[in-house]
C-alpha cells in the first residue's frame, strides 16, 4: 500500500489527525525524491567500476609488481588497518574501529595466501585457517558487535572442516552420514557455549547461537533427505555416540530449564538426526532408490513435529522472523512430500488435494500462533 | 570493554601481526639462503583456483623415498628424513637418515600411508604465461630448483617445465 493511502487510513481510524496526515505527505514529498536514488545509484555504480578496474589493472601486472613491494604493501594494510582502529576507538568512534578490525580479519587471510603466492608453498589448507581464526579472536572480544565473532567463528569452522577431511585418524569417522552429525556435534556445542557466554559476551553469543542455529537447520535438511532416499554408507559409531550425548544433554537441559516446546523441538530433531544415520546402515552396498513409504513418512513426521515445536518455541520467545523460518520449512517440507508421491495423475490429484489442506492447515495454525502467543517484531 | 583495555588489545594485534608474519617471512628468506639444487618432477596439472594461477606437481622424490620407507612407518606417519645425493645433476633420497646421521643433503617431509610428502607441490606462474604452461607438456627436463635449508626441508626457486622456466623474471 502507498504511504498516501497507509495514511489516508490510519487518517480515518483516527490514529492521524488531517493536519498530521498533511504535514508528513508534505514532508516525505520534500525529503524522499527519485533523483537521490537514481544519483546514489549512479555514484555506486561508478564508484564499484573504480575500485573493479584499480583490482584488475593491479591483478593483471600482478607479477611485474616486486615481491618485497608486494609483502611490504599487505603489511603496510595491515597494520595500517589496525592503527586506524585503535585511533578510532580513542575517539571513541566503536563502530568503524570495528570495521577496521573486521577488514584487518580479512587482510590477515589474504596476507598468508600472498606469503604462500611469494613463496611458493604448499601445504594443509586448514592451516591457514586456522591462524586467521586465532588472530580474529582478539578483535571478537574486546567488540561490542558480533560481526567481528562471526568472522572467528566463521574461519575456525571452515578450517575445523578442513582438518576432519584432511585428518587421517577423522576421515574414516566421516563415511555414511558422519559429516552430518559431526556438523549437528558442532551445532550443538556452538550453541551451548552460546549459553555459556550469555552475559560475558552477548555479543559473541548471537554469534555462536546463529552459526550453531545454521549448521543444525542444515543437517536438519539433510536428515530429512536421507529418510526419503536409501543410500549406502554406513556411519562410524563414535560420532553417533557423540552426537546422542549432546543430543541428551541438550533435551534434558531444556526439559530442566521448563522450555517444553524446545526440549520436545531438540527431541525430535535428534531423533530426525540419529535416525537418519542409522538408515545408511540398512543398506550396504546398494545404490540411491526411495525408501518405504512408512520410513518416508516417520522422516516427514519428525520434521515437521521439529518444525512446529521450533515455531511455538520461537513465538513464545516472540520473535517473529523465527517462527515464519520455521513455518515455512515445515510448508517446504510438505511440498517435498508431495514431489515425492507424484507419479500418476491420480496420485497428483490426490497429493495436491492433501498439500493444498495442509497449507491450509499450517497458515490456520501460524494464524493462531500469532494471536494467542506473544509474537511480535522487538526481537529478530 | 573498557576503552582502554580496547587500546592494547589492538596493539597486542600490531605486535602480533609483526611478530607472526615477520618471524615467518624471515624464516623462509633463511631457508632460501642455501645452495640450489635440482629435483625432478612428475605430473604437470595447470590450476588456477582462488589462490591463481599455479601448477600442480609431484616431486619423484616422494615416490623414491616411499620405496625406501616400510610400509609400517607410513602407516604410522610423522616426520621422516632421508640422506639425498646429487646423481646426474638431480637430488635423490638415498636411504632413511638415521638420527643423528650426518649427510651432505637431506630431505624432510612427512610420511601418509600413500607416500611421503615434501611439502613441495606447487608453483604459482605470471597470469600473464597461464595460458602457454597449460599447453606445456612435462618431460625429462622438467624439474623442481630449490633449497634444502638445514632441517631438509624443500623450498622452491624456479620450476623448469620441458627446458623452460616459469619462475619470475
Amino acid at each position: 500500500m502507498k504511504l498516501d493511502k497507509k495514511l489516508a487510513t490510519w487518517c480515518e481510524a483516527n490514529l492521524l489527525t488531517a493536519e498530521q496526515t498533511r504535514a508528513i505527505l508534505a514532508y516525505e514529498r520534500l525529503r524522499g525524491g527519485s533523483v537521490n536514488w537514481i544519483v546514489l545509484a549512479l555514484g555506486a555504480v561508478g564508484a564499484l567500476a573504480v575500485v573493479a578496474g584499480l583490482i584488475s589493472l593491479i591483478a593483471a601486472n600482478w607479477d611485474a609488481i616486486p615481491a618485497p613491494l608486494k609483502l611490504a604493501a599487505a603489511f603496510t594494510m595491515l597494520v595500517g588497518s589496525l592503527a586506524a582502529a585503535h585511533r578510532l576507538s580513542h575517539e571513541e568512534k566503536t563502530l568503524a574501529s570495528d570495521l577496521l578490525l573486521a577488514a584487518h580479519a580479512g587482510l590477515v587471510l589474504a596476507t598468508i595466501g600472498l606469503v604462500g603466492q611469494v613463496y611458493h608453498l604448499s601445504g594443509a589448507a586448514w592451516r591457514p585457517l586456522a591462524l586467521a581464526a586465532a588472530m580474529a579472536l582478539p578483535a571478537a572480544v574486546i567488540s561490542d558487535r558480533s560481526i567481528l565473532s562471526d568472522i572467528a567463528i566463521g574461519y575456525a569452522l571452515v578450517a575445523l572442516g578442513l582438518f576432519a577431511s584432511e585428518s587421517r585418524d577423522l576421515r574414516p569417522y566421516l563415511d555414511g552420514f558422519g559429516w552430518a552429525l559431526f556438523a549437528a556435534s558442532v551445532g550443538g556445542a556452538l550453541l551451548l557455549l552460546a549459553d555459556g557466554l550469555q552475559r560475558r559476551h552477548p555479543a559473541a553469543m548471537r554469534a555462536l547461537r546463529r552459526w550453531g542455529a545454521a549448521l543444525l537447520f542444515a543437517v536438519a535438511i539433510l536428515a530429512a533427505t536421507a529418510w526419503s532416499a536409501a543410500w549406502a554408507g554406513r556411519t562410524q559409531r563414535p560420532f553417533v555416540v557423540l552426537c546422542s550425548i549432546l543430543a541428551v544433554a541438550w533435551v534434558v537441559r531444556l526439559a530442566w530449564s521448563r522450555k517444553g516446546a524446545l526440549a520436545l523441538a531438540a527431541a525430535a530433531l535428534s531423533v530426525l538426526v540419529l535416525g537418519a544415520a542409522g538408515i545408511g546402515g540398512r543398506f550396504p552396498g546398494g545404490s540411491w532408490h526411495p525408501l518405504d513409504a512408512g520410513t518416508r513418512f516417520l522422516g516427514f513426521a519428525l520434521f515437521c513435529v521439529a518444525g512446529a515445536a521450533f515455531a511455538v518455541a520461537a513465538a513464545k520467545a516472540g520473535s517473529r522472523r523465527l517462527t515464519n523460518l520455521f513455518t515455512l520449512a515445515i510448508a517446504g517440507r510438505i511440498v517435498v512430500l508431495f514431489l515425492e508421491v507424484l507419479s500418476t495423475l491420480a496420485m497428483t490429484g490426490f497429493g495436491l488435494l492433501v498439500t493444498g489442506a495442509a497449507f491450509c492447515a499450517v497458515a490456520w495454525a501460524w494464524w493462531r500462533l500469532h494471536t494467542v502467543l506473544p509474537v511480535n517484531e522487538a526481537e529478530p | 570493554m573498557t576503552a582502554g583495555r580496547r587500546k592494547k588489545v589492538i596493539l597486542g594485534l600490531v605486535v602480533a601481526d609483526l611478530l607472526i608474519f615477520g618471524g615467518w617471512i624471515a624464516s623462509l628468506e633463511a631457508g632460501l639462503r642455501h645452495d640450489a639444487v635440482k629435483l625432478p618432477v612428475e605430473g604437470f596439472d595447470p590450476r588456477d583456483l582462488l589462490s591463481g594461477h599455479y601448477v600442480r606437481f609431484r616431486l619423484i622424490a616422494e615416490r623414491e623415498a616411499a620405496a625406501l620407507l616400510p610400509p609400517e612407518e607410513r602407516a604410522r606417519g610423522g616426520r621422516v628424513s632421508f640422506c639425498a645425493e646429487a646423481m646426474e645433476g638431480f637430488v635423490h633420497p638415498v636411504r632413511l637418515r638415521a638420527p643423528g646421521e650426518p649427510c651432505n643433503l637431506v630431505l624432510t617431509g612427512e610420511a601418509w600411508p600413500d607416500g611421503v610428502r615434501f611439502g613441495a607441490d606447487r608453483f604459482y606462474v605470471d597470469e600473464r604465461r597461464a595460458r602457454d604452461v597449460a599447453f606445456v607438456r612435462a618431460g625429462p627436463s622438467t624439474y623442481l630448483v630449490a633449497t634444502l635449508d638445514d632441517g631438509g626441508s624443500v623450498h622452491a626457486l624456479d620450476l623448469v617445465v620441458g627446458g623452460n622456466s616459469l619462475g619470475r623474471k
